[in-house]
């Protein structure tokens, strides 16, 4: 790389895009520290707006709500992702992998609305009530493939004498998994997780479909509010929300390249 | 080296008929698919063996390997352990443990847990004392002691590969399988581990069943070599046999250089045994050690090239005396090795120690020259 400094069209090209990628964002950061009632207008810096928010006890009902249902099911997410992504990198080749492959993947590009509306119809099918129970569930079903895409992805290149090796100093298979494959994979598990938290904290449509009177997660709180108005309030939860969504992928991302760094620099070593 | 030990002290349990053996290939076929990895496998290895299997890569050694470890099932026949059926026993709950060729050390442990990481897993719990004293001496076997608390990637190539050995020996395997140990050394570290590996084996009186496409590396160090070609056994014997009696032209082209003359077989009245290959040159006269040799057979006549003697010239207290052209030299410092083309069309490589550190080297190219030999230098083969 050359110190060469960006060309004029460059320069601006990129702050155009980012600008228009970030620049609502950045509104609505400014506006949450508004001390006026009116959300179009400027009247001082204040955080008063943040006090409000955590004395109202509906959002922080709504927040207690949405982090139960993204702890449960990025948890449950992570444990079905990877044993999925361990299933399908691991077993030999079995009739219908091809089809099972490309089913669990599917959920990433079906839209959420069908997705939302077949658990509905699924859930009240069973005769299940609607509530925290059917949120966290609906969760599982559309975060655990993003979970097993991160962690296939590392098995991959998983040095599968690692496992024999185990097998040979006398594990059980599942012993295995858990003394030498878990370990070496954990990054990409834990980033799986993160990922899968972030997912559960952000969704909004697949919620509303599924969640009852008593479950009200933040994004549905906020989008409801919404309707009546919007209130620096709803600017102040805004904000907190995008800085923990953020906090949450640039941790993600650091986990998994600094452990792909690390077993490259392995690999290389072992080569010399 | 190998040889001193074969004189000074006799090792050969397979000659004797009442010795059992340790393992026991019975009839033994692998198949993946439509492709036939092993065919008809029948083999035996004795206790305290050093036993290598040696084949071109894709020759089946490894898939035998791996059905010694567990990995692999056979698709049919049998596998014995000490009179015992192993063929379906997963890896586990084997006797036997094994060196992968990537060393396969985990790389979340140091070298202290990787070695001690099969000791924590017996069938029948080990007392922490006993792990601990069982990971040390592995330690001072394998002259490691300092680096017990290192990770696998804080070590060079050659440490690696003594942990990986280190950690195959620890559980005391009734057979240790060694799969390419030494190809990831250079040259210098390759010659010096072996050396060390045949002094652990015999130190620790394991049985070791080593897999290489190496011919030099399997002659050094293995009590018997198995050479395998296409899933197919081709002849089971001591590394001294199987160079100077090779039983196809195949094993002997594949260990050592070798020249084979191709020509009829002709038996004269009193049983003395000429090839003929040209029909200007003089038949070949050699001993006759195979005697399923007909006369008027079409066979193959082999010979090493430190086995032929060049001169100036005719030697005629040896039965065999060729005339020929220097057409190539390769001066390799300790030996020369010279391509010398007969007046029948063949080259023949011959080889001469350069006994002499000074003065003009003997012979040069266009040299005419005298290959001369004896009716014992070589072997015919059949197949």
């Amino acid at each position: 790389m050359n110190n060469r400094s960006l060309s004029w069209f460059n320069t601006t090209s990129l702050v155009l895009g980012f600008a228009f990628l970030y620049l609502p964002m950045l509104i609505l950061i400014i506006y949450s520290f508004n001390s006026s009632k009116l959300v179009t207008v400027w009247a001082g810096f204040s955080t008063k707006w943040y006090g409000e928010l955590f004395q109202d006890e509906q959002f922080m009902q709504a927040a207690w709500v949405t982090l139960k249902v993204g702890f449960f099911s990025a948890t449950a997410a992570t444990v079905l992702g990877t044993m999925a992504a361990y299933a399908l990198v691991r077993t030999k080749k079995f009739t219908g992998r091809a089809l099972f492959s490309g089913m669990i993947f599917a959920p990433l590009v079906m839209p959420e609305v069908i997705t939302g509306l077949s658990l509905l119809l699924l859930f009240i099918a069973i005769d299940l009530d609607r509530g925290i129970l059917t949120i966290t569930l609906a969760h599982i079903t559309f975060s655990m493939c993003f979970v097993s895409v991160v962690v296939s992805s590392r098995l991959t290149s998983f040095d599968k004498s690692l496992e024999e090796a185990a097998l040979d100093l006398g594990c059980t298979p599942f012993d295995a998994f858990k003394s030498v494959v878990l370990p070496i994979i954990m990054p990409a598990v834990a980033s799986g997780w993160l990922l899968a938290f972030t997912l559960s904290l952000d969704d909004l449509v697949i919620a509303s479909f599924t969640a009852g009177p008593s479950s009200t997660t933040l994004p549905i709180k906020i989008y409801s509010s919404i309707r009546l108005g919007v209130s620096p309030q709803i600017n102040a939860l805004s904000t907190i929300m995008i800085g923990i969504v953020t906090v949450f992928v640039i941790t993600a991302s650091i986990i998994s390249k600094q452990s792909i760094k690390k077993y490259e620099s392995e690999k290389i070593r072992a080569n010399l | 080296m190998t040889q001193a030990k074969q004189t000074t002290n006799v090792f050969s349990p397979w000659l004797n008929r009442d010795n059992k053996p340790l393992i026991k290939f019975e009839n033994i076929t692998k198949k993946f698919g439509d492709f036939t990895a092993v065919e008809n496998f029948n083999l035996e290895i004795y206790e305290k063996e050093f036993f290598a299997l040696l084949g071109s890569s894709g020759g089946g050694k490894s898939t035998v390997l791996r059905m010694l470890a567990g990995f692999e099932q056979p698709t049919s026949g049998k596998i014995w352990l000490d009179g015992e059926e192993i063929s379906n026993t997963p890896p586990n709950e084997r006797p036997i443990n094994m060196m992968f060729q990537s060393y396969a050390l985990f790389p979340h442990l140091n070298v202290w847990d990787n070695i001690a990481f099969g000791l924590k897993r017996t069938k029948k719990r080990m007392a922490s004392s006993d792990i601990k004293a069982r990971v040390e001496e592995m330690l001072r076997l394998t002259q490691l002691e300092k680096f017990a608390s290192r990770k696998p990637h804080q070590i060079s190539g050659g440490q690696r590969q003594r942990v990986a050995l280190a950690r195959s020996l620890a559980r005391e395997p009734r057979l240790l399988l060694l799969d390419e140990p030494l190809g990831a050394l250079d040259k210098k570290l390759r010659q010096e581990t072996q050396f060390e590996l045949m002094d652990i084996q015999e130190k620790t009186g394991t049985t070791f069943v080593i897999v290489t496409h190496d011919q030099e590396e399997a002659m050094t160090m293995a009590s018997r070599v198995a050479v395998m070609d296409n899933g197919k056994l081709l002849q089971v014997d001591t590394p001294n046999n199987v160079y100077e009696a090779p039983n196809s032209t195949y094993v002997a082209n594949f260990i050592g250089d070798i020249n084979i003359i191709e020509g009829e077989a002709k038996i004269d009245a009193e049983g003395l045994l000429s090839i003929h290959y040209s029909e200007t040159a003089a038949p070949i006269q050699t001993e006759n050690t195979n005697n399923q040799i007909h006369d008027g057979q079409s066979v193959s006549f082999a010979v090493r090239p430190e086995k032929i003697w060049i001169a100036k010239e005719q030697d005629v207290s040896l039965p065999n005396n060729v005339k020929g052209l220097i057409v190539d030299i390769a001066y390799l410092g300790n030996l020369s090795i010279y391509h010398i083309k007969l007046e029948s069309g063949q080259v023949i490589s011959a080889q001469m120690t350069n006994i002499l550190r000074t003065g003009q080297q003997e012979f040069t190219w266009d040299d005419e020259v005298w290959l001369n030999w004896n009716d014992t230098a070589g072997i015919v083969l059949t197949r």
